[in-house]
């Protein structure tokens, strides 16, 4: 039987040169991939502009409700006494149900002294 | 000769008594019977015990609704009267009664609990944001609404409609009264005696008025080893302490009577006497805690008792 020797493995060598300039290309390769992402987005030629967010003056004037806005952005509003703020998501106010049609009518008779004489009692 | 005896029935927890010793039994029973159908209608849409009352939708409503004509009218009127007492009177104390524990009709007894819970959070009906022209009500979810305090008075005083000119609408001690009685020297009303209700302190002749009176004594329940009482005061949600015992009010409506009375109930003697001297147009009789009685403003008193003129 044939011993064979294991086969050793293959050594790279490298030096600290070497191994400085593998990280360098390690770390370059990713700030490239990632770089778009940190730039953001940007106009190249042919695309359309991108949209600005910011306010404009239309000729229609705007109309927000306020609990709509972000709560940093709610202008303070002094509400009268006996006023409250409506909510945006209250929408119309709302209908009760009406009371049942058909009241029953208490029993009635003739009271027990011939005379109306009113006595006090605390209501 | 008609017979003048009263026609009666039972609405809003009391006995309603109907007088028109004028018209004969025929229209005396017709008219108690549209008395007692606008009583019952009004109790159907304005209590707080019922749960399919217009009330207690309103009371369990979120976001703004719109009501009924009837109950905005009230809740408007409720509004005037605040501004009126200076907050004194407020509707606003529905969660101060059912803490306190009237959170049913009252019995003798049906009320009694072993221990007392805080007072909510103050409410007032200056929260709630009444829109005359779409009869519209916003109301926070902290503010129950109690009309217990007007409702009564004022359905008195819309059955007085019906009346002719001599007749009477007494719903348990808030009356209405119209014409000089059926004796022509006016309708007799009987002052209680708080401490005794088999005593009278003082029997006045009145015309063309509305009485109503506040008393602690009648709708009374025990809490833990205290007691507490209907006459919630809403500056503090608790039952009014007052050196006041009962207060009589003889007033140009049974509502506004009704309401001065509590109010005056809640500001004690010295105040009730100052503020009801602003009002000439309103008389009353105060009873102390001292067992002292006073008379203010004008009023024709049936000789029987003296008593003290403020």
């Amino acid at each position: 039987m044939t011993e064979r020797a294991a086969k050793a493995r293959p050594r790279i060598e490298l030096g600290t040169r070497e191994l400085r300039a593998a990280l360098v290309a390690l770390l370059a390769g990713v700030y490239l991939a990632v770089w778009p992402q940190l730039r953001g987005p940007s106009a190249e030629a042919g695309d359309a502009p991108a949209a600005v967010a910011t306010s404009t003056v239309s000729a229609t004037p705007r109309t927000v409700w306020i609990d709509q806005l972000p709560p940093g952005e709610r202008p303070l509003v002094e509400v009268p006494a006996g006023w409250t703020l409506a909510s945006s998501s209250a929408g119309s106010p709302r209908e009760l149900a009406p009371p049942a049609t058909s009241i029953s009518r208490p029993r009635i008779a003739r009271a027990t002294r011939s005379h109306a004489r009113i006595r006090t009692r605390s209501s | 000769m008609n017979d003048a005896t009263p026609w009666t029935f039972r609405a809003m927890g009391t006995d309603v008594l109907v007088a028109a010793p004028t018209l004969d039994t025929h229209a005396q029973s017709l008219l108690a019977e549209q008395v007692a159908d606008l009583f019952a209608a009004n109790e159907l849409r304005f209590s707080r015990f019922r749960e399919d009352s217009e009330l207690s939708q309103l009371n369990r409503a979120r976001g703004p609704c719109h009501v009924s004509d009837a109950l905005f009218d009230v809740l408007w009127a409720a509004r005037a009267h605040l501004d009126a007492t200076d907050g004194v009177f407020d509707p606003a104390i529905g969660a101060a009664l059912v803490a306190l524990g009237y959170d049913a009709p009252f019995s003798p007894g049906a009320l009694d609990r072993s221990v007392s819970r805080l007072p909510p959070a103050r409410a007032s009906l200056r929260e709630v944001a009444l829109d005359p022209s779409t009869h519209t009500v916003s109301r926070p979810s902290h503010v129950q609404i109690d009309l217990g305090g007007i409702v009564k008075g004022r359905t008195v005083d819309e059955a007085a409609r019906l009346l002719p000119d001599v007749g009477a609408i007494d719903a348990g001690g808030d009356a209405r009264l119209r014409g000089a009685g059926p004796t022509g020297h006016g309708w007799l009303v009987d002052v209680e005696d708080p401490r005794d209700a088999d005593r009278t302190l003082v029997t006045l002749a009145v015309r063309d008025r509305g009485v109503a009176t506040s008393a602690p004594n009648r709708r009374r329940w025990r809490v833990g080893r205290g007691h507490a009482h209907h006459l919630v005061d809403p500056r503090t949600g608790r039952s009014a302490r007052s050196d006041l015992a009962q207060v009589t009010i003889v007033a140009d409506s049974t509502e506004r009577a009704d309401v001065l009375a509590k109010t005056m109930f809640l500001l004690g003697r010295d105040a009730a006497r100052a503020g009801l001297r602003q009002m000439p147009d309103v008389s009353a009789v105060l009873v102390g805690t001292d067992g002292r009685t006073e008379l203010v403003g004008s009023l024709d008193v049936v000789p029987e008792k003296g008593v003290a003129r403020a």
